[in-house]
């Protein structure tokens, strides 16, 4: 290979550069990738509140030290806070206390159904499981956060090269994030033409009333409208040599470090731990 | 080409070579899938206030993908999947990665196989009604991730799954129709080449 197009390949930024870049300090992808498989496997596995407490504190550390905010954090929960207590109620009433392995579990304060098919008690045990799915439920989706929000992009396009997914899905994954703000102000101008032609506030889409009616006059023009854009950019991605080379540069690399190790090491260390107390001693279950 | 130029081409070195790319992956068609799956997440903003919640669109250009006679099948798989999981990703994936995932591929392989067939063989009301059929399936199909993702029982879980259905049938109506007479407004002009 020649020197350009291996410099090409390594991308313009070396090891000093990588270095001095804040964002590949810390725990990278690889790190976080660790971190989130982990949490996921102990959210899966795992039913006993104070351990997925102990989980969830920890892991809300990590992201805020990260940089993140916690109101994003909330506001990523809030939506969800119907499905919160749907799932608490649920997974509560069904639970079977007889089951659980902890004595203190058993306690049952009212039956409210007993026949043969379906059985619904209120019950210390139920309740603690109920609070455990509860805290599963955030300790995925903030895993999720954590590992989205806190990586850069390119270093996500970056992954998906080294996993040998296709070029194209990590181009078009950046574009699309790219319009998103474009296509947003988009919607703000169709709905302003709309409401400057007379159409009334109330059929807008996502208005309380006639909410359904406001939807189709906003989305086709919006459809049509990024068609255009489409074949706009389908051109000028043509003239600049789209797709006439074999390999695709990239600016990032797969940055792993010590920290990167660090997790990864202490992540198998802790799946195995918990899975020995588990089979051995039935840590983590109610 | 003469015997000179293909060993004038035999001599430059592989690295270097031009080769343009004649695959799937056509700048057209990664342009009008990157804008397509922007206008998911935006519409992943546009909700439906309902009295069991608030679904949103992000899947009408998913549908309307699947609609449009002479565009591939994998646009519209590849549009679901990757516009489920950026409009996941920015209301902080709810019931987490591994779920959305799951969902957005299930998702992708109704909307491209069975919805497409439907629309092709029989028209736009079978797709309609191939896509409640749909919300209906993905509710009940839901408990088997929920128990696998969170370690719910299946009681439990097949419950939640059953109060999902009014406001996923809602949405995906919505979603499909809309879809529907886009690609209808579309489908004979020269933007849907």
């Amino acid at each position: 290979m020649t020197a350009v197009a291996e410099q090409t390949n390594r991308g313009v930024r070396g090891p000093v550069e990588d270095e001095f870049d804040p964002r590949t300090r810390g725990i990278g992808l690889v790190g976080k990738l660790a971190v989130f498989i982990v949490i996921s496997v102990v959210a899966a596995a795992a039913t006993e509140p104070i351990l997925l407490g102990a989980v969830f504190v920890g892991l809300l550390l990590l992201t805020l030290s990260t940089g993140l905010k916690p109101k994003t954090v909330l506001g990523a929960i809030k939506p969800i806070a119907p499905v919160v207590v749907i799932l608490f109620v649920f997974s509560s009433l069904f639970y079977k206390p007889a089951t659980a392995r902890q004595d203190f579990a058993h306690t049952v304060f009212a039956n409210l159904v007993q026949t043969d098919f379906i059985t619904l008690t209120i019950s210390a045990g139920g309740l603690l499981f109920g609070l455990g799915i509860v805290i599963k439920l955030l300790l995925v989706m903030i895993v999720s956060i954590y590992l989205i929000s806190t990586t850069p992009t390119e270093q996500l396009l970056a992954g998906l090269q080294a996993i040998k997914v296709p070029n194209a899905i990590g181009l078009m994954m950046s574009m699309a994030v790219r319009f998103i703000p474009t296509m947003s102000s988009e919607v703000a101008t169709i709905k302003d033409a709309q409401r400057a032609r007379g159409a009334g506030s109330s059929r807008q889409a996502g208005q309380r009333r006639q909410p359904v009616q406001g939807t189709l006059p906003l989305f086709v023009p919006m459809i049509v409208t990024s068609m255009r854009r489409a074949d706009t950019m389908a051109m000028s991605m043509v003239s600049r040599g789209y797709g006439f080379t074999k390999e695709r540069t990239i600016m990032a690399r797969l940055h792993v470090g010590f920290w990167d190790y660090l997790a990864v090491g202490l992540g198998v260390v802790a799946t195995v731990l918990f899975f020995l107390g588990r089979a051995s001693l039935g840590f983590g279950i109610l | 080409m003469t015997s000179n130029d293909a060993q004038a081409v035999d001599e430059v070195p592989q690295e270097a070579r031009i080769v343009r790319s004649t695959g799937f992956f056509t700048p057209i068609r990664i342009s009008r899938m990157a804008v397509l799956i922007a206008l998911s997440v935006v519409g992943a903003f546009v909700k439906i206030p309902t009295p069991i919640g608030s679904p949103a669109l992000d899947s009408v250009p998913a549908y309307f993908a699947t609609m449009m006679k002479k565009w591939d099948w994998k646009e519209a798989a590849i549009i679901a999947v990757l516009a489920r999981l950026l409009a996941a990703a920015t209301e902080g994936f709810p019931l987490g990665l591994p779920v959305q995932v799951a969902l957005g591929i299930g998702n992708a392989s109704w909307v491209a196989v069975v919805v497409r067939i439907a629309r092709l063989r029989f028209g736009y009301i079978a797709a309609i009604v191939a896509t409640l059929v749909w919300a209906v399936v993905i509710s009940l199909a839901s408990p088997a991730m929920l128990m696998f993702a969170l370690g719910l029982d299946f009681q439990s879980a097949f419950a939640l799954g059953l109060t999902g259905i009014p406001a996923l049938l809602i949405a995906a109506g919505i979603a499909v129709v809309v879809g529907a007479a886009a690609a209808r407004a579309v489908q004979n002009t020269p933007l849907s080449k």
